[in-house]
């Protein structure tokens, strides 16, 4: 569907933000890029949703796109149904029925007619979200896409990302958080300074621990390390999970949720 | 094309920012063709060089109206930025046309000199003026300046410069009509160079802001 090799980028005379990016999608297939703030996820998306283009290497292969920005920053006096039309018209849709019912899908505050500016950051994203998967992409590029979304939205936001595999199509998403990747993502890339590396594909476990202490990125067998609050997120491979728990309570760590990662 | 210049003309009228410009315009041909004795030429030199202003004014507050992470948006359904950055001079083309019938069908209405000939002249000189001021506006707007404080100064400095100096773009035209002079060398002048600064502009601005992107 689409398959960048060696791709880099550098914005002017600045250091390369992406680095020998090698990557492919498939049709049906979710992946998923895990990585931190400023670290070239969204510099990836754009390269693939051809908003951007790149410095070195290839992109080949021209789906048809539904892009999400990792934020939508629509300041415009124009309603929410107005400007799906007119993004549909250049797409050139000309059955523009599923826009009213995608917006009563999302429970867009204020209804279609609202305009754009009056829209608080989430219903705008709400907004976003619509043009992206209104055009029924073959490939669908959500940027960071949870974020911003109260909770009722991130159900449906999850059910549009099913129903678009389901027809066939691929998407590829970010987040910063593990769990939101592994629960959303078939595959998942891990992006660290501009670096793109695939996550072994043995199953992991999630553990939430609550108290301080002990370094667990560097643990055996932890994945990722998150800290959220007063609790620290891991993400294990599972044949270390009795390990890293025993570890956890002889450091004097509480364990409150040991969940296996979905997909 | 036809659906990008349509979302365009819908985000130039949600904003407003075509008033100042049409509003001065429009005031500039009221005091203009007030005189139905006065030559008709003349006149339609001075409002070409309104015009050469205002599109202008719309270029740049059009292509202003787009956060610049919501125009990707509307890059990746029009999928290139030659799409997106035509779908905005046709915008402004077809409001400098209307602007264009309207001052002509007003100094037709009033004068009473007018003839054909010289709404023809009217014509493509006020077109040639669009067309420049298009070409004017898109290296100096957000596609490539991104702080308005230098937009304006780059366009106000570039128009003066057109309008006043001797530069044989649409100034031997605006001048020969304003003093009615022969004016068929400086009309297909001011029509070429005109067709020939907005293509050149269009594709340098097409290619820098895709090499930025």
């Amino acid at each position: 569907m689409i398959r960048l090799e060696g791709v880099g980028k550098r914005y002017g005379r600045g250091d390369l933000v992406l680095r020998d990016v090698d990557l492919s999608v498939e049709p049906g297939r979710v992946v998923g890029i895990l990585g931190t703030n400023g670290s070239g996820k969204s510099t990836l998306l754009r390269i693939m949703a051809g908003v951007s283009h790149a410095t070195t290497g290839t992109v080949t292969g021209s789906p048809r796109i539904g892009y999400l920005p990792d934020r939508f920053p629509a300041g415009q006096r124009m309603g929410a149904r107005a400007y799906l039309r007119h993004m549909g018209r250049i797409r050139g849709l000309t059955d523009l029925s599923a826009i009213d019912p995608l917006l009563e899908r999302l429970a867009l505050v204020g209804g279609p007619t609202a305009p754009l500016r009056t829209l608080s950051k989430g219903n705008a994203q709400k907004v976003g979200l619509a043009q992206a998967v209104l055009v029924r992409p073959d490939l669908l590029i959500l940027d960071e896409p949870w974020s911003g979304l109260d909770v009722a939205t991130h159900a449906i936001l999850g059910e549009l990302v099913d129903e678009t595999q389901a027809r066939g199509a691929g998407v590829v998403f970010t987040d910063h958080r593990p769990q939101v990747v592994h629960d959303h993502a078939g595959v998942v890339h891990l992006m660290a300074d501009g670096r793109l590396t695939a996550e072994d594909s043995e199953p992991t476990t999630r553990i939430v621990l609550r108290g301080h202490g002990t370094d667990w990125a560097d643990e055996p067998g932890v994945r990722h390390a998150v800290a959220e609050g007063a609790q620290v997120v891991l993400t294990v491979e599972v044949g270390s999970v009795d390990a890293v728990l025993l570890r956890a309570l002889k450091d004097g760590w509480s364990v409150r949720e040991v969940t296996p990662c979905s997909r | 094309m036809l659906a990008l210049t349509r979302y365009y003309l819908a985000l130039l009228g949600h904003s407003q920012r075509y008033l100042p410009a049409l509003l001065a315009y429009l005031a500039l041909c009221v005091i203009l063709y007030a005189d139905p004795h006065s030559p008709p030429l003349p006149l339609f030199g001075v409002s070409a060089g309104g015009l050469l202003v205002v599109s202008c004014w719309l270029t740049i507050a059009l292509l202003d109206i787009e956060d610049p992470v919501q125009r990707l948006v509307t890059l990746s359904h029009a999928r290139q930025w030659r799409r997106l950055i035509t779908g905005a001079v046709l915008t402004v083309l077809g409001c400098s046309l209307v602007l264009t019938v309207i001052t002509e069908a007003w100094s037709a209405l009033k004068s009473l000199k007018v003839q054909p000939s010289a709404l023809g002249v009217g014509l493509l000189a006020h077109l040639a003026c669009a067309m420049l001021g298009i070409a004017i506006a898109l290296p100096c707007s957000r596609l490539l300046v991104h702080r308005i404080g230098w937009t304006v100064l780059a366009a106000v400095v570039t128009l003066i410069v057109v309008l006043l100096a001797k530069i044989p773009l649409v100034h031997p035209l605006l001048h020969a009509l304003t003093d009615e002079e022969p004016v068929g060398g400086p009309l297909v002048l001011a029509v070429v160079t005109s067709v020939v600064v907005l293509a050149a502009s269009f594709l340098v601005v097409s290619r820098l802001v895709q090499r930025r992107s």
